[in-house]
């Protein structure tokens, strides 16, 4: 597999819909569909990317269903990830899916590591033209309130999908991810111990795409 | 995966698994990678259930009512609850969910059934673990004495006896005749080499398989009965110390083979974040990964359920046509909240009436700023004897004291088969709490006419060692450390669960017939503990 990945874990949130799997499905695959299902459950699948540095970073993908009713997200989804990419629509109205993010926000600064990285990702931007409901304006300013980064993509075109990955990797942390903060002020990685064989053989569920 | 699944109704399963418990979890999993499309389903609000779970304070303060004998309490006079802001940073800030408090505190040995199953699934991938630091053995019944003593920090510690993890260690103990080292070497040397296929030929084992742990050490290897009792709890974590001897002789040959798998020095792991919860989470994920269906809390609540021609339908809160599955699993209890378990039919569901006689034990959890002295000084590493200076305070994470386990044996003149207390320390290292503090699990027997005997044995643990007296009572203050004494406990008991036909709550199938298995009732005393 790559040399030395420094190995990350990121989070897709998002309402239903908004193209969190056809984002991730393009950067990891160049593929869309336009008739892509809503995701069963939960996915999981790694892509590794190089950034301007030369620092190779594996992301491992964690994709979940949101669908209402269906689902309880776990702790254990935001657990130790240093990143979340906070997925909307932005041809529907900024009530919509936007809202949605902003709650998903809130809900990772209650939840997850303070130190995470967090992007908006305003996704479907090739139907901007035609059909935009939330104006780039208004998520712009409310990224930037936040601290949040911010980029408007199309998954169906690929506009700007490597765009939304590589502004990550370039904020993530040189040190090992976080190992032990969040929930409780561990020492990072001190003593902690990993079950599996091997990094990466272990993780066989990383290998395979289970979109 | 999801992409080429064609659904012929999103209402239709291949198996509805009731409840999030580990072993419903596991099932899951299994189901799901299978292949075989998978709803699983909990009324309780998080994943494991009322019984495996890992929840904040808020979350357990609200669920201590359904527990029986529960009560809990913020001491007023604790350091860390001064100015009284802690229990409404806990219940209302962002502090109470720093904790992860197991409702099913256990060690794993490093070699055992669920840690391959971990590795195998792959769901280890997803979670993080510690080792266990250090074991002790303490009798406490022996520092209360009249209550009239002066005890001064060493007597304290010395009622802890830290239980060596290396044979360097043991032939370093200075409390150990050459004879008695000898001996105990012996004793190790035929457990690590124990051919279970040969047992019963064995010189040793020979006609006392089934006898007592304690006496068959003493009898087999001429062991004084301290030593053999410090086996027999430190070692083989013996529950009563009474366990038959070749199924207990394997287990601990299980632990000493756990020795140096993840660590040198320790046999044990915990997982981060809450132990058993984190663990039920991994598998859950696991199943969602491969395409189960998960739905929690009170959206969950079946309000009525049948058996069919094609298997069983269910309804349930969050929506209003029903679901189907080919199959249904679940506890008995499970099973029968759903009304697909008569209350009294097929026999087995009457035999578990919970008898007010049963076994309990008592358990209480308590959030604390410190290790008590004795323990930190008992624990102090690299340093003989048990003093030490209060300059190593802060230093006991680095020292390697984030896990720390004290076993207290049952009383040795024990005739109805008493039950060892487990206290369990878990430091921010654990990913329970923030820095500096720790999770305190006990879990106790409790005998007729007691009132929380665990949160009497906390009281024990955090009485200061320059005080004269010991406290009879909850909290006074002053008796306690000013340092470490706990700014929250909660506690509640439970039906200990053995016996013969297997514990209470097995797992059934909605449709496969009995397996017949005969439970190893006796390898796995104790539970609740150690798997
Ligand atoms: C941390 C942990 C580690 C375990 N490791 C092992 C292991 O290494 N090897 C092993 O064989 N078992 C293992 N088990 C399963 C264990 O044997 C049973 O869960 C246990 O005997 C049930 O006792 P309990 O008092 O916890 O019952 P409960 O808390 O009432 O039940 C706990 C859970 O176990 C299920 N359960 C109870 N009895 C059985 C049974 N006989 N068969 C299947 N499921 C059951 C229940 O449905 C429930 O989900 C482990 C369980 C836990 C919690
Ligand atoms: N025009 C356009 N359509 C898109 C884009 N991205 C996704 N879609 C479509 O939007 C629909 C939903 O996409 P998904 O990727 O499944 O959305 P999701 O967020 O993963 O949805 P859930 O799995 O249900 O949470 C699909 O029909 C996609 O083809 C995009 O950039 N442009
Ligand atoms: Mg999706």
């Amino acid at each position: 597999m790559s040399r030395n990945a420094q190995s990350f874990k990121l989070v897709l949130l998002g309402e239903s819909a908004v193209g969190k799997s056809s984002l991730v499905l393009r950067f990891a695959k160049d593929e869309y569909s336009d008739f892509r299902e809503s995701t069963i459950g939960a996915a999981f699948l790694t892509q590794t990317l190089t950034t301007d540095e030369g620092r190779d970073i594996k992301f491992e993908i964690w994709d979940t269903s949101t669908t209402p009713g269906y689902r309880s997200l776990a702790p254990i989804y935001f657990r130790n990830s240093a990143a979340a990419v906070i997925v909307y629509d932005i041809t529907q109205r900024s009530q919509a899916s936007f809202a949605q993010a902003k709650t998903w926000v809130q809900t990772l600064r209650r939840q997850a590591d303070p130190s995470i990285t967090i992007i908006l990702v305003g996704n479907k931007l090739d139907l901007a033209s035609s059909s935009r409901g939330t104006d780039r304006e208004l998520a712009e300013a409310y990224a930037e309130e936040e601290g949040l980064l911010f980029v408007e993509a199309s998954a169906k075109t690929g506009e700007n999908v490597q765009e939304v990955f590589m502004q990550v990797a370039k904020k993530l942390p040189l040190a090992p991810p976080p190992q032990a903060t969040s929930g409780g002020g561990g020492k990072p990685g001190q003593k902690g111990v990993k079950l599996a064989p091997g990094q990466a053989s272990g993780q066989q569920a990383a290998q395979a795409c289970n979109c | 995966m999801s992409t080429d699944q064609q659904e012929p109704n999103p209402d239709d399963f291949d198996t509805i698994v009731l409840g999030t418990g580990l072993a419903e979890s596991i099932i899951a999993a299994s189901l799901a990678k299978a292949s075989q499309k998978v709803l699983h389903i909990d009324p309780f609000p998080t994943y494991g259930g009322p019984r495996h779970s890992s929840l904040t304070i808020p979350e357990l303060v609200a669920h201590l009512p359904d527990l029986e004998n529960s009560s809990y309490e913020y001491p007023a006079g604790s350091s860390a609850a001064a100015g009284g802001s802690f229990q409404q940073d806990v219940e209302t800030g962002s502090r109470g969910r720093q904790y992860a408090i197991s409702l099913y505190p256990a060690i794993l040995p490093a070699r055992g059934k669920l840690i391959d199953t971990l590795i195998s699934s792959g769901v280890s991938g997803y979670i993080g673990f510690r080792v266990v630091d250090g074991i002790g053995l303490w009798q406490p019944s022996t520092s209360t004495g009249a209550g009239t003593s002066t005890n001064r920090g060493e007597e304290f510690a010395s009622d802890i006896k830290k239980v060596p993890s290396s044979k360097g260690q043991v032939f370093k103990d200075k409390t150990l005749s050459l004879m008695e080292k000898r001996k105990l070497m012996k004793m190790l040397m035929f457990v690590a080499n124990l051919d279970e296929t040969k047992a019963i030929d064995d010189a040793l084992l020979k006609d006392k398989i089934d006898m007592p742990f304690v006496p068959y050490l003493q009898q087999a290897f001429d062991l004084p009965l301290a030593m053999a009792r410090d086996i027999a709890f430190g070692i083989a974590h013996c529950t009563t110390g009474k366990e038959p001897a070749l199924v207990t002789l394997l287990r601990m040959q299980r632990y000493l083979r756990s020795l140096s798998r993840y660590s040198p020095t320790s046999s044990f792991l915990v997982a981060q974040f809450g132990g058993i919860g984190e663990i039920v989470q991994g598998f859950c994920r696991s199943c969602a990964v491969y395409g189960g269906t998960y739905i929690l809390g009170d959206m969950a609540r079946i309000k009525s359920g049948k058996q069919t021609e094609e298997g069983v339908e269910i309804q349930i809160e969050a929506q209003e046509g029903a679901l189907r599955g080919k199959r249904l699993i679940g506890t008995d209890k499970a099973l029968k909240q759903a009304g697909l378990l008569d209350a009294s039919g097929d026999g087995r569901g009457s035999r578990r009436k919970i008898e007010e006689s049963e076994p309990r034990r008592s358990n209480c959890v308590a959030i604390v700023s410190g290790l008590p002295p004795m323990v930190r000084s008992a624990f102090s590493s690299g340093r003989d004897g048990a003093q030490q200076t209060e300059e190593q305070e802060d230093e006991d994470e680095v020292a390697g004291n984030d896990v720390l386990v004290l076993v207290a044996p049952p009383p040795e003149d024990q005739e109805k088969g008493q039950e060892v207390s487990r206290i369990l320390f878990m430091g921010s290292g654990t990913g329970s709490c923030p820095e500096g503090e720790y999770v305190v699990y006990i879990s106790t027997p409790t005998r007729i006419g007691e009132t929380n005997p665990a949160k009497a044995l906390l009281d024990r643990l955090f009485v200061t060692p320059t005080s004269t007296a010991l406290p009879t009572s909850a909290h006074q203050p002053g008796r306690h450390g000013p340092d470490q004494a706990p700014c929250w406990w909660g506690s509640f008991e439970r039906v200990r669960v053995v016996g013969r036909d297997g514990p209470r709550g097995r797992a059934r199938s909605g449709r496969a017939g009995r397996s017949g298995r005969r439970d190893d009732h006796q390898a796995r005393r104790g539970r609740g503990w150690r798997r």
